[in-house]
């Protein structure tokens, strides 16, 4: 029997006596309870065959002569890793104004009504935050625009678009507006199908959970987004629309129906994500918030629908998680460590300030905390991104390191969410036994795991999604 | 002149009447139109008479057929033959700098020796500048990196004439564990394309060292491996399967994924019953059939890694379905054969067949496996 070691791991337990361990070279293994014990207790000649060839594979032991290669395998994985993601931002987000025509009541940018003056993005920015971009992009980029409503401020897009094309020459730039489609026409219509302009657009699932979380004082919200859903998909095959989903508490007994309704629409795609305690959100986590547990219960529920029914259906959240853990994938910005504020993506909201994240300009509209802001878009994009509030936000997001998270096993696959818990608990680590943020993550890798190595139906599903939908 | 390989449609030995030519390298030149290159120029050879200054001439029946303008030939005026060095016509060109090897592995198709290889070393380069192609070339050995010095020349040579040729050179990489000398090669190595094909044929230094026969190799592969890729090179791992690892592709296509930033391909490949892999084929041969289920999880796990995976040397009718998107026609037409139960088969043009470099037992084995 080979003389083995073992190398640094982190462990939890998996339902039904199974258990996972992880590594800092980003590798996992799936054990049972008595593989488990014995590595722990060093009795590795009891422990099955595939098991050991495979925790010898991926860096958990080696043979005791090995040890010193293997270490630096591991050292250099980590630095590897920590290095993929410290990324020029890909995601550029643009908030051309913050009016909206939808009153929903868990609005994370806290958006104020349609005819307000004095919050839409002046277009003398545009080249400015040109100048930003180009500063800071790589050759592909999104550039995504924001609200509100950016449709409100249609003309702004416009130009941005026309000067962004000339400016930004050379690279290639996908764009994307997030959009409830109140205000859209053909003539908008015409101009974004023309100009390869994907659509984003939040869709809660059936009428009474849709126009219940996302009201409008002009229309039956729902059927706004349904009818304009269905006549771009009829007139304008040519507009890419993805829709995503915000749950609710109203939304968590019906898995079922939020599933249908996407098919109804013709839709496969599933994007549903919970939601982010920003803006109105906050103040009405009573009435729409839930656990984590909850919020599980419901997710777990829509997954086993999802493989009931005949059609192939991809849920991206799930499709996120696991590209992060079986290719290290760094493009999820919430999964990101260091977090992906700047490194990985970028928001210029409607008064010109600079966010390194979405979720930093929603705290800023609820909270004014100054210290979010990273510059304002008249700066000089090369003085702007070494300044001292940029540093404080990343310093201690390396979740390798932070507690809570250094001794976790999905710490290798999740990322830190500093403006999350700087929301919640006032702090940019945050106590991760009090994070909704954690506690979500934990149970949706619990979730992913257990799935995947338990059962086999589950996992063939989730291997489809990661050949054909990533 | 031995050493030379490269995959040809047809012979490329020819036997001549007579010429005016030396023992040594030259190119091909077809008209008088023929420039030489500038610098490090090998000797033109005419198939015809010339009368330009320091150019030869060669009566050979076949020349014209076998050898187009550009190709570099070697003479060899005791054996009077001519043999195809690099040639236009090859699919796939290959040149051997040393027979020495610092592994021993047991299926090793061409068995090392202690030979002198400075004069290898000297004509591969020469021939690759006068060849001057854009297309890739593969190196061999022996081991080609085993002499430092020799292997870091070759390229000298290669850069001072502003050669750019795209090299595929298979090494064993344990020289890479030499940090220094790893990025000597990168900085040389810099202006032209090249993909470092290297073994790794066990999951661990027991079997690794094993198959190579060699304690210790599997060390210095693993750290040559982590020099390399981690100073971005490209890089083509490469497993034999034996009777040996197949129960552990998968372990080795998890090691590669778990230890390295990037690799480009892992070929996978069966035996080729040559050399020492012929005189040990029943220790080391594992019927196809055995190997596909070990193989299709390695695969798989490839997959999952976005590691391209790639079939070498494999009958396409024992290849399962869901794997022949990775199946590689890899042996060349002039060392295939086809049974005589193929000629009813309908994917016989897709198929690259069986070595025919081995009859009886082999062959046997074979046919019992493929027709059951």
């Amino acid at each position: 029997m080979t003389n083995y070691t073992h190398l640094p791991f982190n462990f939890k337990g998996l339902q039904d006596d199974n258990y996972l361990v992880s590594n800092l070279a980003g590798q996992h293994q799936h054990l049972s309870k008595l593989d488990f014990e014995n590595l722990v207790h060093s009795k590795y000649d009891q422990i099955k065959h595939k098991s050991l060839d495979s925790l010898e594979s991926k860096h958990f032991i080696a043979p005791k002569n090995e040890a010193k290669m293997r270490e630096s395998i591991i050292t250099s994985k980590l630095a590897l890793r920590i290095q993929s993601s410290l990324i020029r931002p890909t995601l550029f987000m643009v908030v051309p104004t913050l009016r909206c025509d939808h009153d929903c009541h868990y609005c994370q940018v806290s958006r104020v009504t349609e005819n307000k003056k004095g919050y839409d993005l002046e277009e003398k920015h545009i080249a400015g935050i040109l100048d930003h971009i180009e500063f800071l992009s790589d050759k592909h980029i999104k550039i995504e625009f924001q609200g509100g409503e950016p449709l409100l401020n249609f003309n702004f897009i416009r130009n941005f678009f026309d000067t962004a094309k000339i400016k930004l020459k050379g690279k290639h730039i996908e764009f994307v507006i997030a959009t409830a489609l109140g205000p859209i026409n053909n003539e908008m219509l015409e101009w974004i199908e023309l100009n390869n302009i994907h659509l984003s657009v939040s869709f809660d699932g059936p009428e009474h959970i849709h126009s219940n979380n996302r009201p409008s004082k002009k229309f039956n919200s729902y059927e706004n987004t349904v009818d304009n859903i269905r006549l771009i998909k009829k007139h304008f095959k040519g507009i890419d629309v993805s829709l995503l989903s915000t749950i609710t508490k109203q939304s968590l007994k019906h898995p079922k129906q939020i599933v249908d309704s996407y098919l109804e629409l013709g839709t496969k795609n599933l994007f549903i994500r919970p939601l982010s305690p920003y803006g109105f959100a906050t103040d009405t986590w009573g009435a729409l918030g839930y656990s984590a547990n909850e919020f599980m219960s419901f997710y777990k529920e829509l997954i086993a629908y999802i493989q009931e029914l005949p059609q192939d259906i991809i849920e991206h959240s799930a499709l996120f998680h696991l590209n992060r853990i079986f290719s290290q994938a760094t493009s999820y910005v919430d999964l990101k460590s260091p977090a992906g504020i700047v490194f990985g993506a970028m928001c210029f909201d409607y008064n010109g300030n600079i966010f390194g994240s979405d979720e930093s300009r929603m705290l800023w509209t609820s909270t004014k905390a100054d210290e979010l802001i990273i510059g304002h878009i008249s700066d000089e994009p090369k003085n702007t991104y070494t300044k001292p509030n940029l540093i404080a936000l990343l310093r201690d997001t390396f979740v390798e390191v932070n507690p809570g998270c250094n001794d976790c096993v999905y710490s290798q696959f999740c990322g830190a969410d500093p403006v999350h818990h700087l929301a919640t608990q006032g702090d940019l680590i945050g106590h991760k036994a009090r994070s909704f943020f954690c506690q979500i993550e934990t149970q949706m890798f619990d979730f992913i795991f257990s799935e995947y190595y338990l059962n086999n139906q589950t996992r063939k599903m989730f291997d489809g999604w990661l050949s054909n939908g990533s | 002149m031995g050493g030379y390989q490269m995959d040809l449609e047809r012979a490329n030995d020819l036997r001549f009447e007579s010429t005016n030519a030396p023992d040594g390298l030259y190119v091909v030149s077809k008209s008088s139109e023929y420039e030489p290159h500038a610098e490090f120029l090998l000797p033109s050879i005419y198939p015809e008479k010339t009368t330009i200054k320091d150019a030869f001439e060669v009566n050979c029946k076949e020349f014209n057929e076998t050898f187009t303008k550009g190709d570099i030939i070697s003479v060899s005026n005791n054996r009077k033959k001519i043999l195809g060095v690099l040639s236009n016509n090859a699919k796939q060109n290959t040149l051997l700098v040393t027979e020495r090897c610092d592994n021993l592995c047991s299926f090793c198709s061409q068995p090392p020796n202690n030979n002198p290889d400075t004069h290898l070393y000297i004509n591969a380069a020469y021939s690759i500048i006068n060849f001057n192609t854009e297309s890739v070339i593969g190196i061999t050995g022996g081991e080609p990196l085993l002499d430092k010095e020799k292997f870091l020349t070759f390229l000298d040579i290669l850069n001072k004439a502003g050669n750019t040729t795209p090299l595929h050179i298979l090494t064993n990489g344990r020289s890479f564990s030499d940090l220094d000398f790893c990025n000597e090669v990168v900085k040389k190595a810099s202006n032209r394309d090249i993909l470092w094909g290297i073994p790794l044929h066990g999951h661990n230094h027991e079997l690794h060292d094993k198959c190579v026969s060699m304690p210790g190799a599997f060390v210095e592969t693993m750290q040559g491996l982590m020099n390399l890729s981690y100073a971005g090179q490209k890089i083509e791992l490469r497993t034999v399967v034996t009777k040996d690892n197949y129960k552990n592709l998968k372990n080795i296509s998890e090691l590669a994924n778990s230890s390295f930033p990037y690799i480009f391909t892992h070929a996978i490949m069966n035996l080729e019953p040559k050399g020492w892999a012929k005189r040990n084929f029943n220790e080391l041969y594992i019927s196809v059939v055995k190997q596909m289920p070990y193989i299709s999880d390695c695969v798989k796990n490839n997959n999952l890694k976005s590691l391209k995976s790639m079939l070498f040397n494999y009958p396409l009718c024992q290849t399962p379905f869901d794997l022949r998107d990775h199946y590689y026609k890899s042996i060349s037409d002039w060392k295939n054969y086809y049974p005589a139960f193929c000629n009813k088969c309908k994917v016989k043009n897709d198929c690259g067949g069986f070595f025919a470099s081995s009859v009886g037992d082999y062959l046997n084995v074979i046919k019992v496996e493929v027709e059951v």
